[in-house]
């Protein structure tokens, strides 16, 4: 694996609303190396979106909350507490990201042409002619046809799946050491979907960049990554290499969503969750998943585990505690 | 099994605006599609946006009324009555939504809204009588008797398709069309309802038509499965026989495109090169030709029709047979 170009260290983001402050994110760790593909799966409200939002610091003004313990190293310099300029500095130029719906991503009034030049020239200070060669250039590279005709076309005028090309276009454009894709393809068709996840994967490849990649299917990420971290209520549950996650699960909630997922092949009752995902203000206050663990106990309704380490991996439930 | 219901020949077009002083067009969403749904089973309908899933389920409840042919329910054919005479079938014809929450008036209880559908077809004659049946079919689904009082809003996504799954069951109904039911759920909340919907079925025998872009919920729910594709049925094969043998190849690119959740899955993949076409200008001959590799002048000039490929297995190809995998 290539050099760190992400640590993120007890990452807590709390948000502020009429009936309280909440964590929607807490205690957050993970790291991301050049070149390797970190996905980050779990259900709608786990906070996966946040945690991506608090790296970009792109969370709402006043709203949303970085709390002053959480660290964010990139490439080893800390960026939690940059200021908003200095982040413009990073954004779409060493991070970048992708977001789900393209056709709200995209300036509906503005051509491609216009929209892709930006960071060319806001980045790399390159000329608008030079910027517009570069630009039909990576439009290229992410495979839509003809890109000097369609390149003056405007978003409405692109398919969805071309439009998520052309957002990754965007994002790579200057050579980000980090790309983050939020469920870049659930609004797309599978035979699309594998289109663009083929395709993101050669860039990367390419590019030698680092991608996270949030998503809620768990087929995409057994195709598509190297390392997996499971979120639950807020928080990280488990983080493992992805072939020794899906073959051996460790934590009861990972164990519990890998039974429930239908498979291809094989069309036995399916096991169930019990209950659902408590809200983000009622959170228990022990460990988020006790409500629905088969392995509670006492210590888990009292208790929140830290993340233990089990070799390569980590898992935040007490069964794994040292000596057990 | 004895036939529930007889889809023949259906056909559905649109009329897409031209403009001013410009003809309109005509969109065809479905186009001439026949089967039949037996007694108990549930036909999946899988196909990617816009292929006309959704609208074949409307039409065969005579939501959106079909330009021609026939849906023949009880020996009847439902497409030739009109509203009035319509009415005393669609007791038996019930729908499930994709959205939940678009699903249920947020302004009613859930009593009043499970408690809706036999209302309007005068089913209680006392409230007595409306209770008793509304706190039965809450009891099938597990919906507990103090949400009774409460409103869509105090409700999850999960909760609220068990709800909605609720108001369609209190009619007794024989057939159900769900429109992607458990697409807007997550993993978890996902495999409740799929086997609440699967035990359902097994107590109350009734139809499922599930109308879903999922190939493995697909596996997973049901017994046979149509393949569609700009507004034709290009496979209908028992899942099985689909999974295992898939003729078409459509079919065979969209199996070998899901992403598997099991890390030890190994496959050759085959990517489908470039988009659907739009079905206002579909192509001529097989409509999957222009992303097909193995399409040739035949398929150029004529359209295939749908033919018996193995036991129940039918598909709309000329090269089928021709091709190896």
């Amino acid at each position: 694996m290539g050099e760190r170009v992400l640590e993120v260290n007890n990452l807590t983001t709390v948000f502020h609303t009429k009936t309280g402050t909440f964590p929607a994110v807490s205690q957050m760790n993970f790291t991301l190396d050049a070149g390797e593909t970190l996905a980050i799966v779990g259900e709608s409200g786990c906070g996966k979106s946040v945690t991506s939002l608090s790296i970009m610091h792109l969370l709402p003004d006043r709203m949303g909350e970085i709390t002053p313990e959480s660290s964010i190293k990139f490439k080893g310099t800390e960026i939690s507490k940059y200021s908003n300029k200095q982040m413009s500095n990073l954004r779409g130029n060493e991070i970048s990201m992708v977001f789900q719906d393209s056709l709200t991503s995209l300036n509906p009034t503005m051509t491609v042409m216009a929209q892709m030049v930006e960071p060319f020239m806001v980045h790399q200070k390159i000329s608008r002619k030079d910027a517009e060669k570069a630009a039909i250039e990576m439009l290229r590279k992410v495979g839509i046809p003809n890109p000097e005709a369609r390149v003056k076309q405007y978003p409405h005028q692109f398919s969805g799946g071309m439009r998520q090309r052309v957002m990754i276009a965007m994002a790579l454009s200057c050579n980000p050491s980090v790309l983050i894709c939020d469920e870049p393809t659930t609004a797309l068709d599978v035979t699309i979907q594998a289109q663009i996840l083929k395709m993101i994967y050669d860039l990367k490849k390419e590019l030698d960049t680092a991608v996270i990649l949030i998503t809620h299917d768990m087929g995409v990420v057994a195709e598509t990554a190297d390392r997996v971290l499971v979120m639950y209520g807020g928080q990280g549950v488990e983080l493992a290499d992805c072939h020794t996650l899906f073959t051996n699960p460790l934590h009861p909630y990972t164990q519990g969503l890998l039974a429930s997922i239908p498979k291809i092949d094989d069309d036995t009752r399916l096991s169930t969750i019990e209950g659902m995902v408590p809200s983000l203000k009622d959170m228990p206050k022990g460990c988020h998943f006790c409500d629905r663990c088969q392995y509670c106990t006492d210590r888990c309704r009292k208790e929140n585990p830290p993340m233990y380490r089990a070799g390569e991996r980590e898992v935040r439930c007490f069964r794994y505690e040292e000596g057990n | 099994m004895k036939k529930l219901l007889e889809v023949k020949n259906l056909t559905k077009t649109f009329p897409v605006n031209g403009g001013f002083l410009k003809k309109s067009k005509k969109l065809t969403a479905v186009d001439g599609i026949s089967f039949d749904v037996m007694e108990g089973e549930t036909l999946c309908l899988v196909g990617e946006s816009g292929c006309g899933k959704s609208t074949l389920g409307r039409c065969i409840l005579q939501i959106i009324k079909p330009t021609s042919g026939e849906v023949i329910f009880d020996g009847v054919d439902l497409c030739k009555l009109d509203e009035k005479k319509m009415r005393p079938y669609r007791q038996y014809l019930q729908m499930i939504f994709q959205d939940p929450y678009a699903s249920l008036n947020p302004r009613m209880t859930i009593r009043e809204l499970i408690g809706a559908p036999v209302h309007a077809f005068k089913l209680a004659a006392t409230s007595d009588e409306l209770d008793e049946k509304i706190r039965e079919v809450c009891k099938v689904v597990g919906i507990s008797e103090d949400w009774l009082n409460k409103y869509p809003h105090e409700f999850s996504g999960g909760q609220r398709q068990r709800i909605v799954i609720a108001r369609a069951l209190i009619m007794n109904p024989r057939f159900i069309v769900c429109d992607e039911p458990v697409s807007a759920l997550d993993v978890s909340i996902r495999s409740q309802v799929l086997n609440l919907m699967k035990d359902l079925q097994e107590q109350f025998k009734f139809s499922y038509l599930f109308v879903s872009h999922d190939l493995s919920v697909v596996n997973y729910i049901g017994d046979r499965i149509a393949v569609m594709y700009l507004g034709e049925f290009v496979e209908l094969a028992t899942k099985r026989e689909l999974f295992n043998n898939p003729s078409h190849p459509y079919t065979q690119a969209l199996l070998s495109a899901i992403p598997v959740a099991d890390v030890n899955y190994k496959r050759e993949r085959t990517y489908l090169e470039g988009e659907v076409p739009s079905p206002v200008n579909p192509p001529s001959g097989c409509r999957f030709r222009t992303r097909c590799r193995y399409a040739s002048d035949v398929c150029k000039s004529k359209r295939p029709e749908l033919k018996l490929v193995g036991e129940d297995h039918f598909a709309a190809c000329h090269m089928c047979g021709k091709i190896t995998k």
